[in-house]
């Protein structure tokens, strides 16, 4: 699949902008702050309706326009589709083909990015929400209705938790166990549902990535990618069984929860394990050693992509030379150079992209691309 | 613009659905319609509020208490069917293939949004499902008709908690494809829920 045309407009600091991409490399260089990551933003929230930079997706409109509008061409098997999105300041209009899908999530599916970032190469020393977000942003790649699932599954947590401090307050208390066995049984639904997902998509990704590691690393000793569940009777349960033991210990925390207004268990709390020589990653792994395993996890993810999907996804690099090291750096760019697919990729110089052919560079100063 | 006109299209503004544009436009238009035409509306307007309330029974909106629905004997006293509000009661109805009574909740569960069951008609729905005064037969089967949202699937658990209890059968609305919908054109979610409630032939 590929982007045949891309119009923009009213997006951060991006002057109105149209855009014929390559099928390959699109190269856009500029110094920081002019604009090259807000251009990869658009793509990215024209495939997926959100933005990697912010949860109020109002945020990318330009100061002192009305709204942002982002249109992409989008040739795949010889269809060709018309991704039409409107942001307004409390509101989002999609229309998929000149019409406005419902609903929305058949907008998803047939437009899949990947974005690599250089915040991704923090990950295995970063905050856990932020590996979860990373996790859950891979799964919805993979299968689209994921994205219903976390959205609901977050709700119902939400939910139980603004009972659980109403009852702390003293309000609502008539007819309390009731209303929190509802929520209970909701958050162990759909939370079952989001832990299943997640390790269905490592189970898959899990052997791609250490065999990734080794190529790039050649390191002698192996990675691993795991899902680590909080609490350990989950972490034990079969995928059959996970409502039940979600069910079980929301029951064992309940007086604790009610106690600290929160939740204390569910795939709010797990983490995305990288694991290197049998412990791990953060703790042993050398800076170099972790972003190789981001760098393999991320290959592995683009393969997986392309092969569930039967077409290479459509990759968005934003940056990510600068913060590798030469020989890694150069293992990325021959990975690319192999595999086909458009690519979007943004750097600082146009040094750091290491390919000779198939590229077509832009410059970028002060929101305009030339 | 004139006072009356701007007044008008302030108010008409506040309605769902409608904008200043077309709030506006929908009051010049009165300006220029026949004040019959204009008079009749605010009539309406009026007996909106002044000739409806709740059926005491069924809750749903009423000139009439009980409501036509409730004082109908041809309807099935035996089935329930509960929804949210008074406009799926309608869409339900119009299909005219329930014949039952239905219980409009006005609202569904939402901590979120600070509403609670006693901000909802689940008191009159438990009142009408108790023993009663041996004139009318007891209700033998209550259908939830919820939304298959996050709050509709808590509302309707949480009703179905209480009503099993009273020894009345309590179910649920299926979810899935629709009628006339094409498989391969449905969404992920709605095709995992299909398949979770498939159904043996």
């Amino acid at each position: 699949m590929r982007i045949a045309a891309l119009e923009v407009e009213g997006v951060r600091n991006l002057a109105p902008l149209v855009l014929s991409p390559s099928p390959r490399f699109n190269v856009f260089v500029g110094d920081n702050g002019q604009g090259k990551t807000n251009l990869l933003e658009s793509i990215y929230v024209a495939a997926t309706l959100r933005s990697f930079r912010t949860t109020r997706l109002a945020e990318i409109i330009q100061f002192g326009a009305p709204g942002a509008r982002i249109r992409a061409r989008v040739e795949r098997g010889g269809l060709t589709r018309l991704y039409d999105v409107t942001i307004g300041p409390h509101s989002r209009q999609v229309r998929l083909d000149g019409k406005a899908p419902r609903p929305v999530s058949r907008y998803f599916g047939d437009l899949n990015v990947v974005l690599f970032a250089p915040e991704d190469l923090h990950l295995p020393r970063g905050a856990p929400a932020d590996r979860r977000r990373f996790l859950d942003r891979a799964v919805f790649n993979r299968r689209g209705e994921h994205l219903t699932v976390v959205a609901d599954y977050d709700k119902a947590l939400r939910s139980r938790n603004a009972l659980l401090r109403e009852a702390a307050a003293g309000r609502r208390t008539k007819g309390i166990g009731d209303q929190l066995a509802v929520w209970d049984e909701q958050v162990a639904t759909l939370g079952a549902r989001v832990i299943a997902h997640r390790r269905a998509y490592l189970a898959e990704l899990r052997g791609p990535v250490q065999a990734a590691f080794d190529a790039i690393a050649r390191a002698g000793k192996p990675a691993d990618v795991t899902y680590a569940s909080a609490a350990p009777e989950i972490a034990a349960a079969a995928d059959a069984d996970l409502p039940a033991a979600l069910r079980a210990a929301l029951a064992a925390t309940q007086a604790r929860d009610l106690a600290r207004g929160s939740t204390s268990v569910g795939p709010h709390r797990d983490d995305l394990a990288f694991g290197f020589d049998g412990h791990e990653a953060a703790a042993v792994a050398s800076q170099g050693q972790l972003r190789a395993l981001v760098l393999a996890w991320k290959t592995a993810e683009i393969d997986l992509l392309e092969r569930v999907h039967g077409e290479p996804p459509i990759l968005l690099l934003d940056d990510v030379s600068s913060e590798l090291d030469p020989q890694r750096n150069r293992y990325l760019f021959e990975y690319l150079a192999e595999r086909q697919g458009q690519c979007f990729i943004t750097t600082t110089h146009a040094g750091f992209v290491l390919l000779d052919r198939n590229r077509v560079d832009h410059q970028v100063r002060d929101g305009r691309i030339v | 613009m004139a006072d009356p006109v701007q007044r008008l299209a302030h108010e008409l503004a506040r309605l769902p659905g409608i904008g200043e544009k077309t709030a506006t436009r929908l009051a010049f238009h009165l300006v220029r319609a026949s004040a019959e035409q204009v008079r009749n509306l605010a009539a309406a307007l009026v007996d909106l509020v002044e000739q409806t309330r709740l059926c005491s029974s069924c809750m749903n909106v009423t000139d009439d208490d009980p409501c036509a629905m409730c004082r109908d004997t041809r309807r099935d006293r035996e089935t329930l069917c509960v929804v949210a509000t008074p406009s799926d009661l309608v869409a339900i109805d119009r299909g005219g293939h329930f014949s039952g009574r239905y219980h409009v909740l006005h609202g569904l569960l939402s901590p979120l949004d600070g509403v609670g069951p006693e901000d909802l008609r689940i008191a009159e729905l438990l009142r009408r499902l108790g023993p009663g005064d041996g004139t009318s037969p007891p209700v033998r089967e209550v259908i939830i008709a919820t939304s298959p949202s996050v709050e509709g699937e808590a509302t309707a658990m949480y009703l179905a908690r209480l009503i099993k209890p009273l020894g009345v059968t309590v179910s649920r609305i299926a979810t899935g494809l629709p009628i006339g919908g094409e498989i391969e054109y449905s969404d992920q979610a709605t095709l995992a829920r299909a398949l979770a409630h498939r159904s043996h032939l």
